[in-house]
């Protein structure tokens, strides 16, 4: 699959136009009657209004050009031709000038204005150079490098009953091509770690610290703007709800080149993008011919798929796959993730899986982080985590996991339930269903420690070593 | 074998497709098509498939929550099988909820939230007009100590909104219970919960059924709970009992091509484990005016002739100890 | 879809017959007639001149033959003869009268449907900020209001102390003396045009949903709006026909400020509301967080995916709101002296002018009708669910 260019965008820019009019008038309106000639002066008289309105054109574009923001300069050159045009509409129409004068005029705005939006551009350009520099420096320092460090991030909501301490603390690394996968009971906090990444928080939502590196970029420091643009060209999401993510009003194609819009700006063709949409489409095994279609014409495992096809359709670097399957059937289920399997290894894609469904998380990730009300208490290669859980919760949350395989067992249920984020028991938040808690368990909070240093391996319990090894059968029936 | 608890015969239920007010409907989806099974008494049948196949369909008409429109469901009452299909009497339907309850899937949906625990426990009761107030909140009280909500005190007046999902299916169980019935449909009734009190509400199940010497027809997508909950799995696909047996023999020796699709489609959670993808074209479809034959055929691997011009096969027992309807179990074994 | 149109058509005319039988069943079976009233209890006339007259229009017949008779001259054309108005056809009158409240109210629905999505959508979008009270306490305040009241307090501050709108009436005598149109001939053509440039409009919106290239049907639409507007400029000055007659269509548009105003300040409250709850309803769905997350500008979100989807239900309402049209609120023509179809129904029940009742009911349930189909068919556009049915 080939990436899209990123070139400049072209398109009407109504703010910097307005701007370049506005300065025009202006100009008119001080400049009066020094720029309109009297009778006989003619020769001399358009030199100085050439000379005259150069200055006030240079300014209103250069002005203009910045107005409209350094991720699209040329809109300096679009207030040079607004200049232009009101000058000779405001000329012909209103003023009883000399058709000569108004074409004068108007060549001075223009002359001043295409200057002064050129210079804009060179502003722009820079700035924005400078930018990416930064960015790209970071990401090729190394390959081992992450591409999205998640270092202590610490949310929490605004609630009537008080604040929900939702994500606590949680710290992760992906790397380039890896598959990673959150797994926890609902009210955990995984879904709110995903849409931290995005900044897709309810108004309620408040970052308490923490950072969000996507990169060597602090997604939590951008501006609201800056954040825009790098949604789901940087990071896309896979939502836990096939069947509503897509707008039943629009076809699936409007929808997915309403994204590729908005990120590639106006310079892709229709053809282009239609060629795309049809790649997209095969990659995930859709026909090509269904993408004029209704979502409503889909089923819902076709459904996943075109978001799967949505979510690549920008280039972005990571995707996150909230619950991706959780409303699908089994056959269903096991396609899609075959699906995305075959995505993931294809385009070197890196994914956030986030699933209450272990087993799930057990087929698809290489890396796995277990998190229990809201913070993160496991975390290492899934293999590992699997054959030989440390944290007592994942202990016994796969104790208790049913399988279709194996010996038949009985299984040990987890007693008392999650607690309330409000009001978080102190210590350990886990301490109050765990067979092993001490003390220490309850007064002290314990941090992710990493307890192998070669494959990162890292839990957050003070008696992990207590922690049973796993008998592949369970507790024998 | 023992007496069967319930029997099931050629039970059917067509939904008619509205077309409008001005034409009669002349297209039906077969959503349960002609299924008999037994289920003993203490024993617990799980009904698997996917969505649309029909199992909740078969469980709302086997409480009555719909009627079917052919088929029986008897009743062991008193020593005798009775057909409850066709009973319509308000005082039949009023002893026939004593001896059959459900248990729904959404505990958020399925308690009022305007009424206590106390009030949702003892209704069953006032409509049977068992016992008095006093023993009613005795009754109660002691249903709510073996659902594990204890001290029951505690939780007999409180109100839905005040109680967590476990909680709230826990009464849902418990109100179930508290009329004492032989036979308990369960919807799902986990498939809401998470996966940490998914396998302490299944326990209490089971607890309860050996306890009670209750029966369930326990419904579920997921294979993994129905091999943890029930002693013989039948699978439906499209309105059809595909396959059915003991659930150990089943799932360890499937014979239909679906049940071997769905069994390779299960994600197991132990990364070491290589699974074989499901062999299963197409995606599931729905049962408007299925031409007699095979339901499955369109996304079968092994189709033969033989499929596409016979009925749909009968389930019979094959050369394996459980029930198949295939023609092609021959060419699953190869 | 022309199979759909055809089979709503043949129901609509089933329905109609029943409708048309129960007006004509309901008015006769009133007590009392016109007739007797004005004949058989007048002294002045005689008796036997009485009985002739009442021959003559044939109301000594059994009901089953006036019955079978009405509906035979009705699909002929035919509605009699008022009695209140005596001798005028029944088909005059309400052709008089129904130009008059088909321009004020339609342009009425359109503007307070228009301001009440726009600010529900408002209100929604920025939900629990100050904005938001205001509108909705101001609004609801218009709308509870006690109607006539408040129509009389506007009339007496834009009317008469700030003199920017004429008092009432429909048009301004001075200015119609040598008149060489009739001003039901201009109701006509004003209505014509709303007809023709509201068609346009739509058939264009609904033609450029072929197009698949978002840009370019949106250039397309505003071409073609832009290209109507021209048409309607050219036809009201240029042309010998509109420039005509635009001095008297235009004294017609202005006295319609006022109660356009009026009707629209108590009436955009209750499309509001729906709006709004429709609105956040919609924003709660998955497709608005997918819509975000994909980056888009939240003018983008709020306008192409929140309000498009919640326009479903609202459109819904306006099925109820076109038959409103019709009957036209007697309240409002009454106080802004406007004789339309309201006050007509109202003087011909009251005066039991029982052939002029009946065709008058009977133009209010074809027009709900025709509006019934006109906005389900706006409905299958606007929501591609109901298309595959239409097929």
């Amino acid at each position: 699959m080939s990436r899209v260019s990123e070139t400049r965008p072209r398109r009407l820019h109504l703010p910097a136009i307005a701007l370049g009019i506005g300065v025009m008038a202006l100009a008119n309106w001080w400049l009066g009657g020094w720029i309109t000639p009297a009778e006989g002066e003619y020769r001399a008289g358009y030199l100085v209004i050439l000379v005259a309105l150069l200055l006030p054109g240079f300014l209103g574009a250069l002005g203009s050009g910045l107005v409209a923001g350094h991720r699209r300069p040329t809109h300096g050159l679009m207030a040079a031709l607004g200049m232009f045009a009101a000058e000779v509409i405001w000329g012909a129409a209103g003023g009883d000038l000399a058709i000569g004068t108004v074409v004068v005029r108007a060549l001075g705005f223009a002359g001043g204005a295409a200057l002064g939006g050129y210079a804009a551009d060179r502003v722009g350009a820079r700035l924005r150079s400078g930018r990416s520099r930064a960015g790209d420096g970071d990401a090729s320092a190394s390959d081992r490098a992450p591409l999205l460090a998640v270092d202590d991030l610490t949310m929490h909501y605004r609630t009537s009953d008080g604040w929900v301490s939702a994500v606590d603390g949680v710290s992760f690394e992906l790397h380039r091509g890896e598959a990673l996968g959150l797994v926890g009971e609902s009210g955990c906090g995984k879904t709110s770690v995903a849409m931290s990444l995005l900044r897709l928080l309810p108004e309620n939502a408040e970052f308490r610290g923490g950072s969000v590196r996507l990169n060597g970029i602090d997604l939590l420091d951008v501006t609201e703007d800056e954040m825009r643009t790098r949604r789901w060209s940087d990071i896309a999401m896979v939502f836990q709800g096939a069947m509503n993510a897509w707008n039943p009003v629009y076809t699936v194609y409007e929808q997915i080149r309403e994204a590729m819009d908005t990120h590639f700006g106006g310079e892709l063709a229709e053809e282009q993008i239609r060629d795309r949409v049809g790649e997209l489409f095969d990659l995930v095994g859709l026909n090509r011919a269904m993408v004029d279609r209704y979502p409503h014409e889909f089923s819902g495992g076709m459904r996943q798929r075109a978001v799967i096809a949505m979510a690549l359709s920008c280039d972005p670097q990571v995707i996150i796959a909230d619950e991706p399957t959780t409303a699908l059937d089994v056959i269903v289920q096991d396609q899609i993730l075959e699906e995305l399997k075959q995505v993931q290894t294809a385009l070197g894609m890196s994914i956030i899986y986030i699933s209450h469904d272990i087993a799930v998380i057990a087929e698809v990730t290489e890396v796995m982080g277990v998190m229990y009300a809201g913070r993160l208490v496991e975390l290492g290669p899934t293999a590992e985590v699997f054959s030989r859980p440390r944290h007592p919760y994942t202990y016994l949350l796969l104790q208790s996991t049913p399988s279709v395989t194996g010996p038949r067992r009985v299984l040990a249920p987890l007693e008392g339930e999650p607690p309330n984020l409000v009001d978080p028991p102190t210590g350990c938040r886990f301490h109050p269903r765990c067979p092993y808690a001490d003390q220490r368990c309850r007064e002290e909070n314990p941090t992710l420690e990493v307890i192998d240093p070669e494959s990162g391996y890292g839990v957050a319990c003070w008696n992990w070593t207590s922690v049973p090894l796993r008998t592949r059968k369970g507790v024998e029936a | 074998m023992t007496r069967p608890l319930v029997r099931v015969e050629n039970l059917t239920k067509r939904f008619p497709i509205a077309r409008n007010a001005f034409s009669r409907a002349s297209e039906y989806v077969h959503a349960v098509d002609g299924i008999s099974f037994d289920i003993a008494p203490g024993e617990t049948l799980g009904l698997v498939g996917e969505s649309g196949c029909g199992k909740s369909t078969t469980g709302k008409l086997m409480v009555k929550l719909l009627e079917a429109s052919s088929g029986r469901i008897m009743l062991e009452q008193d020593g005798e099988m009775v057909d409850m299909a066709g009973i319509t009497a308000k005082e039949d339907l009023r002893r026939f909820r004593h001896r059959v309850q459900m248990i729904f899937q959404d505990p958020f949906e399925s308690l009022n939230p305007r009424r206590t625990v106390y009030d949702t426990i003892a209704e069953p009761l006032t409509v049977q007009r068992i016992g008095s107030v006093r023993e009613r909140e005795e009754r109660a009280m002691r249903l709510l100590e073996l659902v594990g909500l204890t001290p029951p005190s505690t939780f007999l007046f409180r109100y839905p909104h005040e109680l967590s999902g476990g909680q709230r299916q826990r009464i849902a169980i418990a109100r179930a219970l508290v009329v004492d019935p032989a036979f308990v449909v369960a919807d799902e009734p986990t498939s809401m919960l998470d996966v940490s009190i998914r396998i302490s509400i299944m326990d209490l199940m089971l607890k309860l059924a050996e306890q009670l010497n209750v029966s369930y027809l326990y419904i579920t997508h997921d294979l993994a709970v129905a091999r943890y909950m029930c002693d013989r799995i039948a699978v439906m696909y499209l309105g059809k009992i595909v396959e059915m047996g003991n659930t150990e023999e089943l799932l360890g020796n499937p014979q239909h091509p679906y049940t071997r699709a769905l069994l390779a489609s299960v994600p197991v959670p132990d990364p070491s484990h290589h699974r074989e993808g499901a062999d299963i074209r197409g995606g599931i479809s729905k049962a408007i005016n299925p031409p007699p034959r095979c339901r499955f055929i369109d996304r079968c691997p092994l189709a033969a002739e033989v499929c596409h011009t016979s009925d749909h096969p009968p389930l019979e027992v094959g050369n394996v100890g459980h029930l198949v309807a295939c023609y092609r179990t021959e060419a699953v074994r190869l | 879809m022309i199979r759909y149109i055809a089979r709503r058509t043949v129901q609509m005319f089933v329905l109609f017959i029943i409708f048309l039988t129960l007006t004509f069943l309901l008015l006769t079976a009133l007590p009392g007639d016109t007739v007797k009233q004005r004949f058989a209890t007048n002294p002045n006339i005689p008796p036997e001149a009485a009985q002739l007259a009442i021959e003559r229009l044939g109301l000594d017949k059994p009901l089953w033959e006036q019955y079978s008779s009405y509906m035979w001259n009705f699909f002929r054309g035919d509605f009699g003869f008022s009695f209140l108005q005596y001798p005028r056809p029944v088909s005059d009158i309400i052709l008089e009268r129904l130009p008059r409240t088909l321009v004020l109210f339609l342009t009425v629905l359109v503007s307070y449907y228009i301001l009440g999505f726009v600010a529900g959508k408002f209100i929604a979008w920025r939900r629990g900020r100050r904005g938001e009270h205001a509108i909705t306490i101001g609004s609801v305040f218009l709308y509870t209001v006690f109607y006539p009241w408040f129509a009389l307090m506007l009339i007496w501050f834009f009317a008469f102390y700030a003199d920017v709108v004429p008092i009432n009436k429909f048009l301004d005598p001075e200015e119609w003396v040598d008149a060489p149109f009739s001003s039901n001939h201009v109701f006509m053509v004003i209505f014509g045009v709303m007809l023709v440039a509201g068609t346009v409009a739509l058939t264009l919106w609904i033609l450029s949903r072929r197009i698949r290239d978002p840009a370019r049907r949106k250039r397309t639409v505003w071409v073609g709006y832009g290209a109507l507007a021209v048409v309607m400029l050219w036809f009201w000055y240029l042309s010998d026909f509109g420039s005509a007659r635009r001095l008297y269509a235009g004294d017609i548009l202005h006295h319609m400020i006022l109660p356009v105003v009026t009707i629209t300040l108590i009436s955009f409250a209750g499309i509001m509301l729906l709006t709004r709850s429709s609105m956040l309803e919609t924003m709660r769905e998955d497709f608005i967080l997918t819509a975000r997350a994909k980056g888009l500008a939240e003018k983008t979100v709020r306008d192409r995916h929140a309000a498009r989807t919640a326009l479903l239900p609202v459109t819904t309402s306006l099925v109820i709101a076109v038959a409103t049209v019709i009957d036209g609120g007697i309240i409002t023509e009454t106080v802004y002296s406007w004789p339309g179809m309201g006050e007509l129904l109202f003087t011909s029940v009251v005066g039991q002018d029982t052939n002029l009742a009946i065709a008058a009911f009977s133009f209010v349930g074809v027009m709900a009708m025709v509006g019934h189909l006109v906005v389900d068919i706006l409905y299958m556009f606007l929501d591609p669910r109901i298309r595959v049915t239409g097929e």
